[in-house]
Parts: structure tokens; sequence; C-alpha cells
């Protein structure tokens, strides 16, 4: 080979590595499988008050949706009952979002489910997830049950689930799991499903004011995860991004609302006096407005809010990563609330999604 | 591009056109009707439970009885008992007759009104033992399955749940296949039912087996109400019919109709929710929301007796604010005995005081509702026109109350008491204490007393050219009242602030200005409206309605060692500024008002003397630090508004009025150019002043847009002085660039204010009969680069150089 042949191959060598190593900066950062919790009594899609909820799914290329159907309950006096139905609207003909129903139950169901009533209540879970059906075009593929259940309620609640198993064998079906089923699958057992959602949220102690952030604490969690590597069905994981304001008389919590804007609460700033952060002592009475219905306070009363800001989502973040979450992980963000997502930029939520930390 | 033109010459003439001349918008927030509208008529004085809603007073009457949150009636517990708890001491009253043995009320409201079905159930077995009324309950198994149904119905109405087989979308199941409903489903009308079924039948099962009557209509008035919230009109009809309609006309009977009355429409509706209304305080409001006056005809001929027609023609009443004397006068024939009669001659007496009193009394006028917008000159027409409406209207209603005077069943008292008041608010003095005469304070309640005791003082005040001690005495007498009755009813509050406004406006009227400017702190009623902050306080009322000598008397006032009891009440804390706290007067701002009326007289001197009274610190505060960093002798060539901040002096108010006045000392003993430079200066500080001045704080106590339009005569308000001064200043020049500086000064400094300084013409003639070479005026006019070398080369423009042009 002559110099200048010498010289070519050295100059296609450089080129083809500067090419390669171009093409490796330019390429776009994995990210997970975007998807958000919607809890609302009323599901709307493609309708003319939904315009903000879809722009933001359609730019953040959201493509699942889970979607809670049904809240169901015990009372004493009329047994097993679904409380909130979520009332759908949807006018998507060509939507190519996929939906998983959620039945949100409480452990005080299974506590009063018999095994005489399994195959019932089964039956109603399904049927009444799978009302989404109805109004969706994407085929339905996955249920979901969301459960806080314990040792005590743990068979039933298995049973339950594979009842709903066995009536509906094509659907694919996922319980949401709590750090501490996660901790100790030994003591609270692996339910008999697909797939479970790790909850990195609604881990404190809400009723007890002194506490820290009921919503998300990185101390604590730490705890459940320690020497984890990661849980023995597929797991994906759900992240908190909301914040609440919890109410306590006599050191008794009597109201959680989710609905208080920072515009809202500020104007009641002279009726409080803050005796820690984001702890408030009611100094003199008023009423507010929320979630429909109004609400008294009254001088004495503590007011407590609690949030899951951009580092607390951090924080959950580098949990998921640690057990294992990749490219193939579903994110799952609670909820898809206008108020609450506002108070995220668009790179803020690319940062979340991204694989990249 | 020509029709573009016309186009937006027509939407500009169009929006002109169309721009409202009487509006009550202030600074970006609107002030509702109920806020500014004027009343001191107790709304609450002869007050019917589950009535406060429809005062004419209330703000929460504007919406029309469409909207209700609670949250909007501050103080609503107070002014009247709490509806609620009228219906359970009915309800109390007859389980204890029922039971007989039972006399424990608390232990029948522990069970059926403090515990939750949820907590009834899970406590059961406890309140067995613990509770009298459970414990009377449980030796009478029908009792007790009734309260354990009665529970259960109420548990499902608030959890509000349907069956798990009531759902209209729910897929079939069926061997491991699903099949999806077909069809829309988008209704919103399409919604679940809120109760269950299987309870709404139970109800209906055990009202047909129950013998004991007590129960069995109790059971059929949970069947009504199970069926209402479970959209059963079947089910509602039935448990009505058989269970209540022919029974005794209770508590229970009329909170049953109420439920049966939604499946009504047209009058039969309006008439039931009227009997409702009647009988059931809790429910009134929702009855007038519901109720239909358009039905009216065809509802009063559904009445059995006067009774019951005369509670539709209650309803009617209500539901008009407009004059409603019809109404008032068949009333009185069908049953003047009627409960409500009196409620709707207050309510009509609230409504005379804001059209008749309003205009007055109000800043804002009264809230009658004109038809569209107008001018103000067509507004005035069309608001006196109104007022003589409405006076013939009220002596109308004069002529109906003296009929109702020589009924011997009537409350004479209370309704000469209406009578005295109408005649005052149409003027006529006399005819009002001949009213007045008739009450005998001893047959009035203690509410009552009050409003004549205020009636009478507000008659004793306008019967008199002057304001007298006996005056000063009896309205610190009422204010004393009314503060003790504002702890019962808040309502109050509202009667003395508008009593307060009443009587600064009456005060100043009658000579005692400066008692009137303070009276006008203590009240935050709209007496005043304000372009600047919506509603006048009592400062803003000290600059825009006194002069200098209400304001001296102010200060001597609040200076004066031994006061009177009414005069520690005047210097007492009023209303602050931007809040309706109370704070203590503010001499200093006092003191500043008075050296801006000082300074507008041109008492510069004067004006001075009383700021060296003025603690220093307040020079350095809000508002004045705002313009601390300019310098009002120097005016930018280009926008004599404009604060730029960028001079190295500082000038407080006195300093800059001792300034003001060495250089008018100064400016006398000149001559030639240095005199033309002083009255310069002087000219400056005077366009400082005025509203297109950067130094209006001066003379001015607020800066508004909308004043130009509104103060068109105002000397200060049009840099006339600084005109004067600048003309004075030309006529001594004779040095080509300090004529220039003048010119462009006289020519409005190039912000268009050539309407009234002088056109470019005009100068340019000023400085030639001057004989001036007007080379460099015309240079600096033009903003050209010229003018900066002129700038820098001349002693002349020095301040205007080291302010305004950059190194």
């Amino acid at each position: 080979m002559n110099t200048n042949t010498l010289k070519a191959l050295a100059l296609g060598s450089f080129l083809l590595i500067l090419f390669a190593l171009i093409g490796l900066g330019t390429r776009k950062p994995q990210a997970f499988n975007r998807s958000f919790y919607h809890w609302k009594s009323r599901f709307e899609r493609g309708t003319y008050s939904s315009i903000w909820q879809d722009s933001f799914l359609n730019r953040h290329q959201v493509k699942k949706l889970y979607v809670k159907m049904l809240d169901v309950d015990y009372t004493p006096a009329n047994g097993i009952i679904p409380v909130s139905k979520t009332y759908i609207e949807h006018y998507h003909a060509h939507d190519s979002m996929e939906y998983v129903p959620v039945v949100y139950i409480t452990n005080l169901v299974l506590k009063h489910l018999t095994e005489a009533d399994v195959k019932k209540f089964a039956e109603h879970f399904i049927t009444h997830a799978m009302r989404l059906q109805t109004y969706v075009p994407t085929k339905i593929k996955e249920i979901q049950v969301d459960c806080d259940w314990t040792q005590e309620t743990q068979k039933v609640y298995f049973q339950l689930l594979t009842t709903m198993k066995q009536l509906l064998p094509t659907m694919k079906y996922s319980v949401t799991l709590r750090l501490y089923a996660f901790r100790y699958p030994d003591k609270m057992g692996v339910p008999p499903v697909d797939k479970v959602v790790l909850m990195l949220y609604n881990m404190g102690n809400a009723r007890d004011y002194t506490e820290g952030n009921s919503i998300f604490n990185y101390t604590e969690t730490l705890k459940y995860i320690k020497g984890k590597k990661g849980y023995v069905l597929p797991m994906d994981f759900a992240l908190p991004i909301f914040s609440w304001t919890c109410h306590y008389r006599y050191n008794r919590l009597i109201g959680i609302f989710s609905g208080i804007s920072d515009e809202s609460f500020n104007q009641y700033h002279k009726y409080m006096k803050q005796v820690k952060p984001g702890i408030f002592l009611v100094t003199a009475p008023f009423t507010d407005y929320v979630n429909n219905k109004t609400s008294d306070f009254r001088p004495g009363d503590i007011i407590k809010i609690e949030k899951a800001g951009m580092s607390e989502l951090e924080q959950a973040k580098r949990v998921a990563l640690r057990l294992g979450m990749n490219s193939q992980s579903t994110v799952i963000l609670f909820d898809l609330d206008e108020d609450e997502l506002k108070k995220f930029t668009y790179e803020e939520f690319n940062k979340v999604w991204g694989t990249n930390f | 591009m020509k029709s573009l033109i016309k186009f937006g010459v027509l939407i500009f003439s169009a929006c002109l056109v169309c721009w409202p001349a009487h509006r009550t918008n202030s600074c970006g927030f609107t002030i509702s009707d109920a806020e500014y509208r004027f009343w001191v008529f107790n709304p609450s004085l002869k007050g019917i439970d589950g009535t406060y809603p429809f005062f004419y007073t209330s703000e929460l009457y504007n919406e029309k009885f469409t909207y209700y949150n609670e949250y909007t009636l501050e103080g609503y517990t107070s002014v009247e008992a709490n509806t609620q708890e009228l219906y359970y001491d009915e309800n109390n009253k007859q389980w204890l007759t029922y039971a007989k043995t039972l006399s424990d009320t608390l232990a029948i409201e522990e069970v059926l009104y403090n515990t939750n079905s949820d907590e009834y159930f899970t406590l059961k077995d406890k309140l067995l033992e613990s509770n009298a009324f459970l414990r009377w309950a449980k030796g009478n198994e029908a009792v007790l399955n009734y309260i354990d149904f009665a529970k259960k119905a109420e548990g499902n109405i608030n959890v509000g749940a349907a069956d798990w087989n009531s759902c209209f979308d729910c897929p079939t199941l069926s061997q491991g296949k699903l099949k999806v409903k077909e069809g829309e489903y988008y209704d919103y009308n399409n919604e679940y039912p809120n109760v269950r079924r299987e309870v709404i039948d139970e109800a209906t099962v055990l009202f047909e087996k129950e013998t004991d009557p007590f129960l069995k209509r109790r059971y059929a008035f949970q069947g009504v109400r199970l069926a209402y919230y479970g959209r059963d009109s079947a089910s509602l009809t039935h448990s009505f019919q058989k269970g209540l309609a022919n029974g005794p006309k209770d508590w229970l009977y009329y909170d049953a109709l109420m439920y049966e009355a939604s499946g009504s429409h047209g009058a039969q509706l309006s008439f039931k929710l009227a009997q409702v209304f009647d009988k059931c305080p809790n429910k009134r409001f929702r009855c007038v929301q519901l109720y239909d006056p358009t039905h009216y005809a065809e509802a009063v001929m559904l009445a059995n007796n006067n009774h019951e027609q005369a509670m539709v023609e209650v309803m009617q009443a209500i539901h008009n604010p407009q004059p409603c004397l019809n109404q008032l006068k068949n009333l009185s024939w069908l049953e003047p005995k009627n409960d409500f009669l009196p409620f709707l001659w207050i309510r009509e007496i609230n409504k005379l005081e804001d059209w008749l009193l309003g205009p007055l009394y109000s800043g804002f006028g009264s809230t009658r509702a004109y038809n569209g917008y107008y001018y103000e000159e067509d507004m005035h027409k069309l608001v006196m026109a109104q007022l003589l409406n409405d006076k013939a209207y009220a002596k109308l209603c004069l002529a109906n109350l003296d009929l109702l005077l020589q009924r011997p069943e009537m409350d004479k008292h209370f309704y000469a008491l209406c009578a005295g008041y109408i005649a005052y608010m149409v003027g006529d003095l006399a005819k009002s204490s001949e009213y007045y005469a008739l009450v005998d304070p001893n047959q009035l309640s203690s509410k009552a007393k009050t409003q004549f005791a205020l009636c009478k003082y507000m008659h004793s005040l306008s019967a008199n050219p002057k304001v007298s001690n006996t005056h000063r005495s009896s309205f610190l007498n009422l204010i004393a009242q009314l503060e003790e009755e504002e702890k019962a009813n808040p309502d109050m509050k509202f009667i003395k602030e508008q009593l307060i406004a009443f009587s600064a406006k009456e005060f100043m009227a009658r000579g005692a200005r400066a008692e009137g400017l303070m009276l006008f702190g203590k009240s935050n009623k709209g007496y005043q409206s304000h372009d600047y902050i919506g509603v006048a306080n009592a400062y803003t009322q000290l600059y825009e309605i006194g002069n200098s000598a209400n304001v001296k008397e102010v200060i001597a006032i609040l200076d004066k060692k031994e006061k009177s009891a009414f005069e520690a009440y005047l210097a007492s804390a009023i209303y602050s500024e931007y809040s309706y706290e109370y704070k203590d007067w503010n001499r200093d701002k006092v003191m500043d008002l008075l050296t801006m009326h000082l300074v507008k007289e041109d008492k510069l001197g004067e004006a001075y003397q009383w700021t060296l009274r003025i603690n220093k610190n307040y020079w350095s505060a809000e508002p004045y630090n705002l313009f601390a960093k300019d310098d009002p002798f120097v005016v930018s060539p280009w926008n004599g508004h404009a604060a730029l901040n960028q001079s190295r002096k500082t000038y407080t108010k006195p300093e800059f009025l001792k300034k003001l006045l060495e250089l008018k000392v100064r400016a006398a003993k000149a001559s030639g150019n240095e005199k033309a430079s002083l009255l310069y200066l002087i000219g400056n500080a005077y366009f400082s002043m005025s509203y297109h001045g950067k130094y209006w704080i001066a003379q001015h106590y607020y800066w508004s847009s909308m004043m130009e339009a509104k103060n068109k005569q105002d000397e200060f308000m049009y840099p006339n002085r600084a005109k004067y001064y600048y003309k004075e200043a030309l006529a001594h020049a004779t040095d080509k660039n300090l004529g220039a500086l003048i010119g462009n000064a006289l020519l409005g400094l190039n912000t268009g204010l050539d309407d009234y300084m002088l056109s470019e013409d005009k100068v340019l003639k000023w400085m030639e009969d001057r004989k001036l070479n007007t080379d460099v005026f015309i240079q600096m006019k033009g903003n050209c680069d010229l003018f900066y070398e002129i700038l820098n080369s001349n002693a002349y423009f020095v301040p205007l150089r080291d302010n305004y042009v950059k190194k």
C-alpha cells in the first residue's frame, strides 16, 4: 500500500469512528414505558373538558393508562358494595392507548368475604372492571386489583384472584404490592397473578401528623429494600406525584383533601399559624369548600400538607432502579391530575421517565 | 385595506357606544350588589327561621336562588336558629309522645342524628345498654327493627351505592367469555341509581307488614326517601300515597311531600313547594330554588283554603326582587296574621332603602337594574326618573300600611314603625313623626326597640339644620347597642357601619365637616367609590372631599388632650387603607394630606412648616420611597412623567418645598437669563407635581389613569402653573440655548400635551417675538444628534445632562 492509500484508509477509519461516536452520542435516550393511574370518579378522554389531559398524554407519549373503575367497600348496613363506580365518557374511535381497569378493594371487604361468596364477587369485580371495554376501542388485556391485604386476609384474597383468573382466563392479572408485602413474601405470600406493581408511596401513617411525610419517606423505603434485588414475579413501579392536605382534630385524622390549591390555601393563612414546615395550627374558625363539600376548620385543628415533589420522585426512582427497573418496566405515576401535573415541567417528566439518571 | 380600516373604525365606534358609563368596577375587582346596598332596617326584626337567604340585604339573594353555598352565609346560624335542629326537635317530640315512658331527648338524638349507620351497627350492642332510647326500644322488637332499618336506609343513601346487578354498561361473563354491551352509553343522565333495589323493596314489605300506625308511617317515609334517591318514582308515589297522604299533616308529611313533589311539574310542583316552605324551615331554601313563579295563576287554583293560597303569595313575593305590593295586599286580604307578612314588609322596606336612600348614602347608588348601559348624563336622568317612580311606589306602600294600621288584629306598633320609616324615606318628615308617635317602645321587642331608636335618630338628624350634642350622644348610644347585638347577629355590624356612613354624610351636610370626615373612618361600607382603590376610605375622603381647614380640624381633634366622648370615638382606631382591619389614625398621613391641600392652594410656606412636623421616617417609607431618587426640578425632555431614577440627588417633600420656596425668592431678585433659568426650574417643579409629572405625590394622594377624564377643572391635573412659569422664563431668556430648553418645555416636552401647553407654531412665534434664535429649539424638538452636543455645551443644561444623559 502506498502512502496515499494508507492516508485514505486512516482518514476513512477516522471518519468511521467519528460517525460511530456521533451516532452513539445522538441516540435517543431509552425511556421506561410511561403510564399513569387515572384515579377519579369521572373518566373522560377525547371530550371537550379533557383537552388538557389528552394533549399532555400525547405530548409525553404515554401509551398505557390504569383506570380506577370501582371502589369496593364493606358497611355493616349494606355488606360488600360498589361505593364508587367511575362514570365514563370516551369519544376516541381510533385511540391507541392501552387501558388497564383497576378495582380497588379495602381490606375490610376481604375480612367479610366468605369462601362461599368469592365466586360471586370475583364475577362482579370482573364485569365492573370490564365496563371500560364498552367505551374504549383497544382490546383490554389486563385487569389490576389494588388491595392492601394482610396476613389475616391473604388466603381469601389469593382465592379471589385465582377465581378471577379462572372466570376469565384470557386476561392478564396484576396487583399492587405495598413495601411490606414486597419485603416479606414469606409472611404475606406471593399473589397468584402475572405481574405486580410496587407502590412507592402511601408508606407512612397519615393518621399521625407528627410522623414524617406519609406519601413518600426515603429513609423508611431503604429499610424495606435493603438486600433485595427484585421480586419473584415481574414487577412494574408506581411513583407518586401528588399532594394532599390532612385535617386533624383532637389528634385524630378527620379528613384528607386532595383538591386544595396553593392559592386557595394561601388565603387561609390568616386563620392559622405554622408550627413546623408544612404543619399549621388553626387559630380562628374558617370554612372551605373542597371536594364538593364544605369543611369546617376550628381553632386547635391541625392541618398538614404533604407533597411528593421532584426530589421525592427522584428518590423513588432511585429505589426502583435498585430493584431492577429497566427499559422494559412500566413506570406508573400516581395520578393523572391536572393541578398536580402542572407543578412539574416537561423536562422534569422526561427526567423521571428517562432511563439515564 | 380601506374596508379593513372601515371595519376597525366600526369596531372602535361600537366599543365607544357600548362602553358602560355607569359601572362599579374598580381596580381589578367587582363589588357585588349586596356589598354596597344601603340598609339600616334590621331584616331579622321579625325573623322566621330559614328565611335568612331571602333577606333583600343578603348577598346570597343576588344569586337568584340558583346557587347555594353555606359559607357565603357568614353568621347564618347566628341570625336564626339552625333549621336542621328545628327539624330534629319535631321528630324528638313525636318519639317522646310515642314512647310515653321516655324523657331523654339527648338519647334519641344520639341514636338518630349523632351516630352514623356504620357506627350504629358496630356499636349497637353497647348502645343497647348505654343509651336510654335503645334500652327502651329493646323492649319493643318492632321499634328496634324499625330503627335498624332506618339506619340501614341511612347508610345506603349516604354511601350512595347501588346493587351489584344494577349495571347498565357491564359486560356479561359466561363460561370464560366476556360479552361487551353494545350501543352508546354517553348520555349524562344515564347515571347509576344511588340506592340498592333490595332496600327499596324491603321498605315496601316492612311498611305492608307493620301494624303500628306510628312505625307504619315511618316505614312509608323511609320508602319515600329511598325511592327518591333510587330514582324510583313508582315506589315513591306508592309509599307516599299509601302511608302518608291521608295521615296527619305534620313534619313527616311535609318532609315526605318535598320528595314526592319532585315527581310533579308546573303548578302542582309550585303549589306543593309553597306548602313545604310553610312547614319545613330546613327546606325553605330548596323550595324557593325549585319554585317556578310563572305557574302562579294555576298554583293558586290548587289551594283548598286561604292559608294555602297565602303561601303561594308568599312564594311569589319572595321570588320578586322588584316592587311586590300586590302580593302584600293579597296576603293581607287572605290571611292578615300570616307569619310571613311582617317579614315581607321588612323586605319591602329594605328594597325601598336601596332604591330611595341608596343614591344618597351609597357611593355606588342604588342596585336598581337599569336596562343597558348609559352615558353619565342619560344615566343621571334615568336614575332621577326611577327615583320619582320609587317614591310614588313608597307612597302606595304607605297608603296600604295605613289600611293595615286600622285593623285591630294587626301589630300596630310594628307597622307604625314601618310606616314612619317609609315616610322618612320619601322625605315627609312631619308624617313620619306622626307614625312614630303611634309607636309605644314598651310594646316593641328588644330588636325593634333598637330599630325604633335608630329610625328616630335618623329622623332627628335630617330634621335639624345643625348637629347637636344630643345627636352625638344618641349616635354613641346606638353604636354601643348595635355592637352589643352584633354578638348574636353579625348583620348588626352592617347596620352599624351603614349608620356611620349615613351619619358621616349628614354631619358634613350640617357643617360638622371634620367630624363627618372622621366618621368615614369608622365604616367600611361603600359610601364613596374611588377610582384607584374601588371604595373610598377615611384618608381618601380627607383628600377628595375635605379641604385644608377640615383637615386642620381633624388634626386638632386627634391632638386634643381633653376629648369629649364623641371626639374620643372619632379619634380611636379606624378602618385602615387596603384592609378591613382597625388601626390607629396615621397622624403623619393626615398631616401629609394637609400639605397636599396646602400645596394645591399654593400655600407653600405653610405646607413646608407642616412637613417639618411629620416624622422623618415617613418620607423614606412607601409611597415616598418610590419618589426618592428623582430630581423633581429636572424634567425629561422626552417624557415628563418618567421617573428614571438616575439622579444622584434625593429630595424628601420638605426638602423639595424648601428648595421651591428658595427658587421663588431668588427668581424674584434675579434678572435676564439667570431669572429665566430659575423660573424654568420652578416651572419644572410644577410640571413634576402635575398629573403628567413624576412628583405628583407632592399635591395628589393617588395617581390613576381615570383621573384625567374626571378632573378637567383641576388646575394641577394639567400643568397650567408650569406653563405660566415657562412663559415667564421664556420672556426673560436671551440666550438661544436656554430659550430652546424653555421652548421645548413649553411645547409640552414632546409628550403630546400641546393642547394645553403651546403648539410648535406658537412656541416659535413666542421665541421670534422675543428675538430668540430658534435654531437650537428646532434641533432640540427634533431630538437630533446635535441635541446631545447642545446639552454638553452649555451650563444651563447641566442639571438635565447630569440626570438624563448617560455618560
